[in-house]
C-alpha cells in the first residue's frame, strides 16, 4: 500500500498535468484547491476517476466536496483512510 | 397560508413554550402535529399525498436497507417517488386549472406555463425521499425504524413548501436528540426571521409587485432600456423572495433547535456559473450534483478517462440542467432554459480546457467585478425563457437589441437593490450569519429598529403575499 506522501504526489502530478493544464504550477499541499477557484465539480470527477484507476478504491459521491477534497493533503488522507 | 403570516408566527410562539418543557420524543410528535396541521390550512388532500407518500417511503426505505432485493427496491422506490411527482407535474397539460393564482405575478408565471396542479411541497418532499433511499442504499445513513422521525423528515412545516431540500444524515440525526433552549441559537433563529421578513416583505413583494403584469405578455409594450430594467427588478425581487423565505424557514427551525441548510450565498457575486450554482438553491443544486451529476459524470469518466472527451464535457452538465429546468417547470421554456444553463456550463468548461487555471484570489478586483456582472446578466436573460410567453421571447431580445429607447422605470423601486447587494456583502463576510447578531451593539441596534419599522409599515400596506417558490 502506498504511504499518503506518495499518493499526495500522484494526485499532485495529475492536478497539475490533467486540471491545471499548468505541470510546472507550484502547488502546495494545503493549497485550497476548491474553495481557491482551482477545481470544480468537473475536476473532482475526473479525479475522482484517476483515484480508483490508480489506487483501486471509489470514494462514495458525498465526499467529493470541500470537506474531503478541498487540498492535497485532505485528498491523500480520504484515499489512504479508504485503501484501509 | 405561508410561514411568515402572523397566524403561523403566533402559533410557533406558543408552540414553543410547551416544546422545551417536554422529552425528545414528545418535542418530534409536536413538531410533526403542527406539521400536519400547517398542510391542511392548504387542502386535506395535500395533508392526506404527504402521509401516503411518506408511509411507503418508510417501508421502501426499511426493505433497500434489508439483505434480499435491494436493488430491485430502490429502483422501485424511485421509479415510485418520480412517477408520483411526474403524474402530478403533467397533470395540467390534460386537465384545466380550477380559478387564478392569487398574484399578478401568479397570474403571469401562470401564462407562462410554469404554474401547475402539483400540491403543495411535493417537488421538495420528493427529492427528500429519493435522497433518502439513495443514501441507505449506499450505507450512508441507517434505514429509519421510527416513522414519527421519518415522516417528520418529509413534513416538518419550516421547510415543507419550498425547501431547503435537506439530507437525511443531517436532519434525522437532529430528530434523536433532545433540544434544550439555547439563548444563543434562539437569538441567531430570531434574526434569521427578521433578516427573512425583511428580504420579503420590504425588498422582495415591493420589486415584485412593481413590475407591470403586461411585461410578461406583451414585451413589444415597452423599449428595450425599460425591458432591461425590468427584468433587473424582477431578478431581485425573485431572489429577495426566495432568500427571504429561507431565512424565516431557517430561523424559524433554529427556535426549535433543529438547523436547516443555507440556500443562499450572495449568488450575484458568482466569478462563473459554476459559483453561482454554489451560490443559488444552493440544496438543489447539490441534490442534482449527487444524485445525477456525479452519477453521469463517472461513469462516463471511468469509461472515458481524457477530461476532455466530448461526452465527458457534454453529457453531466446538459443532462443535470435539463433535469432542473423539468423540476421547475413542466413547460417548453423551462427546457429551453435547462439546455441554455447546460450551455453555459460547456462553454465555460471548453475555456477552461484550452486556457491554464489561476487561483480566484490573484484575480484583480476590476476583473472579478466584470465576470460577476457578465454572470448576472446571461443568468437574467436566460430567465427571459421562463418568464416571458415563450412566443414574445423573440420579441423580448429584438426590443432589447434594436429599439433600447430611454423611458425609463419609476426608478424609486431601484432603491431596494443595492439594499440587497449591501445585505448579501454583510452576511458573506460574516460567514452567513444575519446582519443584526454581529457588529457593534449600537450599528445592531439601530439596524434592528429600522428593519422592525420598515416591516411594519410594508406589512400594513398590504395583503400576504405568498412565496414564488411554492409554487414549484
Amino acid at each position: 500500500m502506498p504511504a499518503e506522501e506518495e499518493i499526495r504526489e500522484k494526485l499532485r502530478s495529475y492536478v497539475c498535468r490533467e486540471i491545471m493544464r499548468r505541470e510546472d504550477y507550484p502547488l502546495d499541499d494545503d493549497a485550497p484547491l476548491i474553495s481557491g477557484g482551482l477545481i470544480d465539480s468537473f475536476s473532482l470527477v475526473h479525479i475522482a476517476a484517476f483515484i480508483e484507476r490508480e489506487f483501486g478504491v471509489r470514494l462514495p459521491d458525498t465526499d467529493l466536496d470541500v470537506a474531503h477534497m478541498d487540498t492535497l493533503r485532505a485528498m491523500a488522507a480520504r484515499v489512504a483512510r479508504a485503501m484501509g | 397560508m405561508p410561514i411568515h403570516s402572523l397566524p403561523i408566527l403566533a402559533c410557533c410562539a406558543i408552540l414553543l413554550l410547551v416544546y422545551y418543557a417536554v422529552p425528545r420524543r414528545e418535542q418530534n410528535l409536536l413538531l410533526l402535529g403542527s406539521s400536519y396541521g400547517f398542510c391542511l390550512l392548504f387542502s386535506w388532500p395535500v395533508a392526506l399525498l404527504l402521509l401516503a407518500m411518506s408511509l411507503a417511503n418508510f417501508a421502501l426505505g426499511i426493505r433497500v436497507g434489508g439483505q434480499r432485493g435491494v436493488r430491485g427496491w430502490l429502483r422501485l422506490g424511485i421509479l415510485f417517488n418520480l412517477l408520483t411527482w411526474l403524474g402530478f407535474k403533467f397533470a395540467h397539460l390534460f386537465v384545466l386549472r380550477p380559478g387564478g393564482a392569487g398574484s399578478h405575478l401568479g397570474a403571469a408565471l401562470w401564462e407562462g406555463g410554469a404554474a401547475s396542479l402539483i400540491p403543495i411541497g411535493l417537488s421538495f418532499y420528493v427529492l427528500q425521499a429519493i435522497s433518502y433511499l439513495v443514501d441507505v442504499r449506499r450505507g450512508q445513513t441507517p434505514p429509519c425504524r421510527d416513522f414519527p422521525s421519518f415522516a417528520l423528515y418529509l413534513a416538518y412545516f419550516p421547510k415543507f413548501t419550498a425547501g431547503p431540500i435537506e439530507r437525511p444524515r443531517t436532519f434525522l440525526a437532529q430528530l434523536m436528540q433532545a433540544r434544550r433552549p439555547d439563548w444563543g441559537r434562539l437569538g441567531r433563529g430570531a434574526a434569521l426571521v427578521l433578516s427573512g421578513l425583511l428580504r420579503k416583505i420590504v425588498i422582495g413583494d415591493t420589486l415584485l409587485q412593481a413590475v407591470p403584469a403586461v411585461f410578461f405578455h406583451r414585451p413589444q409594450k415597452f423599449g428595450g432600456l425599460e425591458l432591461l430594467l425590468w427584468l433587473t427588478v424582477f431578478v431581485f425581487g425573485l431572489y429577495n423572495d426566495f432568500c427571504g423565505y429561507t431565512d424565516i424557514a431557517r430561523g424559524l427551525s433554529a427556535l426549535f433547535g433543529i438547523e436547516l441548510s443555507p440556500n443562499f450565498k450572495g449568488p450575484f457575486f458568482a466569478h462563473n456559473f459554476f459559483e453561482l450554482w454554489n451560490r443559488w438553491h444552493i440544496t438543489l443544486s447539490h441534490w442534482l450534483r449527487d444524485y445525477v451529476y456525479y452519477p453521469i459524470g463517472r461513469a462516463l469518466a471511468r469509461r472515458f478517462p481524457r477530461p476532455g472527451h466530448a461526452a465527458n464535457i457534454l453529457l453531466p452538465p446538459m443532462l443535470t440542467m435539463l433535469a432542473s429546468g423539468l423540476w421547475h417547470g413542466a413547460a417548453a421554456g423551462f427546457l429551453l432554459w435547462g439546455i441554455v444553463m447546460g450551455a453555459f456550463l460547456v462553454g465555460e468548461r471548453l475555456l477552461a480546457l484550452h486556457r491554464p487555471r489561476r487561483p480566484a484570489r490573484g484575480t484583480p478586483s476590476w476583473r472579478s467585478a466584470f465576470k460577476s456582472v457578465a454572470v448576472f446578466i446571461l443568468w437574467s436573460a436566460a430567465l427571459v425563457l421562463v418568464l416571458v410567453d415563450l412566443a414574445a421571447v423573440p420579441v423580448f431580445f429584438r426590443r432589447v437589441f434594436a429599439r433600447l429607447g430611454t423611458t425609463l422605470p419609476d426608478t424609486r423601486v431601484f432603491l431596494l437593490i443595492p439594499l440587497s447587494l449591501w445585505l448579501d456583502a454583510r452576511q458573506e463576510r460574516r460567514s452567513g450569519e444575519p446582519f443584526f447578531v454581529s457588529g457593534p451593539l449600537l450599528a445592531r441596534a439601530l439596524c434592528l429598529a429600522a428593519a422592525l419599522l420598515a416591516i411594519f409599515l410594508f406589512a400594513q400596506s398590504r395583503p400576504v403575499i405568498p412565496f414564488v417558490y411554492q409554487d414549484f
